[in-house]
């Protein structure tokens, strides 16, 4: 059994122990929410009834990305015992990785010139021809991503994409191509259990990516918000 | 075992059938190309040769070969290394709301009442919100995410930051003293004098500060309202501003995301 498998056995154990000895019932979602709504910052709801990832704050729903699916993907090691079935109670995973930043603009000037008063002025004049301001034309920032997945303090991994396949290996060809790699000894990248998120839009993937950042809570199997905000 | 399908699809299990690329061989046969044994007497004069140079069972026996070696190689190779996937569900035996319980008491303690500000930074909405009702509605522009390097030196970030802040303090005719990166961006260094600095008119009649430096506040640019374009403030128009400004006090709950 590989070190990480026995990380994983071990802090399987170590949680239904500490369950038992606590004397601790059903892990309750709503008790898990009480804890995250009591500060001030935002926490993620994965919601499998509802089917949506549900973004909160103080126990209120400010906004909810609808999903088609939510899909728990895991790389099954034939018969070695180990990780992971997929999550069957609610839990409160915190990311600890953010998504690659490649989608921000860069702006770097490599030599910075002397101020000039004068400059300033004389742009405000042209700006201004008629009296009325003119809007500047900005560069149009890169699109976000629409698909990405980040690391979290649980052994799974969480993905938002617009298909399963985007972020796991379970197209036909991705298979194919990781059982060649294997058979001619070249190992297969191993898969970290990844919960997927499924969008319906892409949009909604882009829309929500600066969320996924370091620190944030996810709670695994939520329940609906107790109050609604007017975004969702 | 079910598996490799003549669609080529896997099933959702990941478990890949070992006989399966056998059997497909004979659905190729179907969609494969029609150059059967007849298919020289039937096509016509421009292009006999084509037909008659090709044997009619190496496209479908080619094709079933093919098929056989990829389904071998996936079936032995991922034998002992198989990607599942699962639909995800909680246990609904640990899901209710019951409002006895202590939890839920817990959680419904923690919305504010009263007036609330609800800003989406990545679609550009604001909502003024007092007790479920919607009061106003607004196209804001929050933080470009974009990255700025100073030759040699510090890195900003001009994202705006999301949570639950506090409006601290209202101005009225807010004066921006601009910071350094205001400077950089443009390519040049930041003055040492103060007056340098100064600037009337870039944040409109009104400012409401919610800490940090960040700021809700006006613009010259009001075409740009709904678009992620500045430094992490809060732009609005002048009249929805105008609007917030007068409802809103200090201590008004902010959220942003």
């Amino acid at each position: 059994m590989s070190g990480r498998r026995w990380a994983w056995a071990l802090a399987c154990t170590c949680t239904s122990v500490a369950s038992a000895v606590a004397g601790q019932g059903p892990v309750d979602p709503v008790a898990l929410e009480a804890e995250l709504a009591r500060g001030r910052g935002l926490y993620l709801v994965v919601e499998s009834e509802r089917r949506v990832l549900s973004i909160r704050a103080r126990g209120m729903e400010l906004d909810a990305v609808q999903l088609r699916e939510i899909r728990a993907v895991w790389q099954d090691a034939g018969g070695e015992p180990g990780p992971p079935s997929p999550p069957g109670e609610p839990q409160v995973w915190r990311i600890t990785e953010a998504p690659k930043d490649e989608w921000r603009r860069v702006v770097a000037p490599e030599v910075l010139v002397p101020y000039v008063d004068d400059d300033e002025e004389q742009e405000q004049e042209e700006a201004m021809p008629d009296g009325s301001p003119v809007a500047p034309s900005p560069t149009p920032p890169p699109p976000r991503p629409d698909r990405y997945s980040v690391a979290t303090d649980s052994p799974w991994r969480i993905a938002v994409a617009p298909s399963v396949d985007a972020v796991a290996p379970l197209g036909w060809w991705r298979r194919v191509v990781r059982g060649w790699r294997k058979l001619v000894g070249a190992a297969a990248p191993p898969f970290s259990p990844t919960l997927v998120l499924v969008v319906d839009d892409a949009e909604d993937a882009r829309r929500v990516v600066h969320l996924f950042r370091p620190e944030m809570p996810v709670l695994v199997g939520g329940e609906p918000a107790v109050d609604r905000a007017p975004g969702s | 075992m079910s598996g490799l399908d003549g669609t080529g699809r896997v099933d959702d299990a990941g478990t890949v059938g070992e006989a399966s690329g056998v059997e497909d061989a004979g659905t190729v046969d179907e969609v494969g190309e029609p150059a059967g044994p007849g298919a020289p007497e039937v096509v016509t004069g421009e292009t006999p040769a084509e037909g008659r140079a090709r044997p009619g069972w190496l496209v479908p026996a080619s094709a079933g070969l093919a098929l056989a070696v990829v389904a071998v190689i996936a079936a032995g190779a991922m034998a002992g290394d198989t990607i599942r996937s699962a639909s995800f569900a909680v246990d609904p035996a640990s899901a209710s709301l019951d409002p006895g319980r202590d939890a839920v008491r817990r959680l419904r303690r923690q919305p504010p009442r009263g007036l609330i500000v609800v800003i989406d930074t990545a679609r550009g909405r604001l909502w003024l919100e007092r007790g479920g009702e919607v009061l106003r509605e607004a196209a804001c522009s929050a933080g470009s995410g974009t990255v700025l390097v100073e030759p040699g030196n510090r890195v900003w970030v001009f994202d705006t930051p999301t949570g639950e802040r506090r409006v601290i303090e209202k101005r009225r005719n807010p004066v921006w003293i601009k910071p350094d990166w205001a400077f950089v961006e443009e390519g040049t260094l930041p003055p040492e004098d103060w007056r340098a600095r100064r600037d009337d008119v870039s944040l409109g009649d009104y400012a409401l500060s919610l800490g940090d430096g960040y700021l809700i506040h006006g613009t010259l640019f009001q075409s740009l309202l709904g678009q992620p374009v500045t430094h992490g403030c809060i732009r609005l128009g002048d009249e929805d501003l105008e609007y917030v400004w007068q409802t809103v006090g200090v201590g008004t709950r902010v959220y942003l995301y």
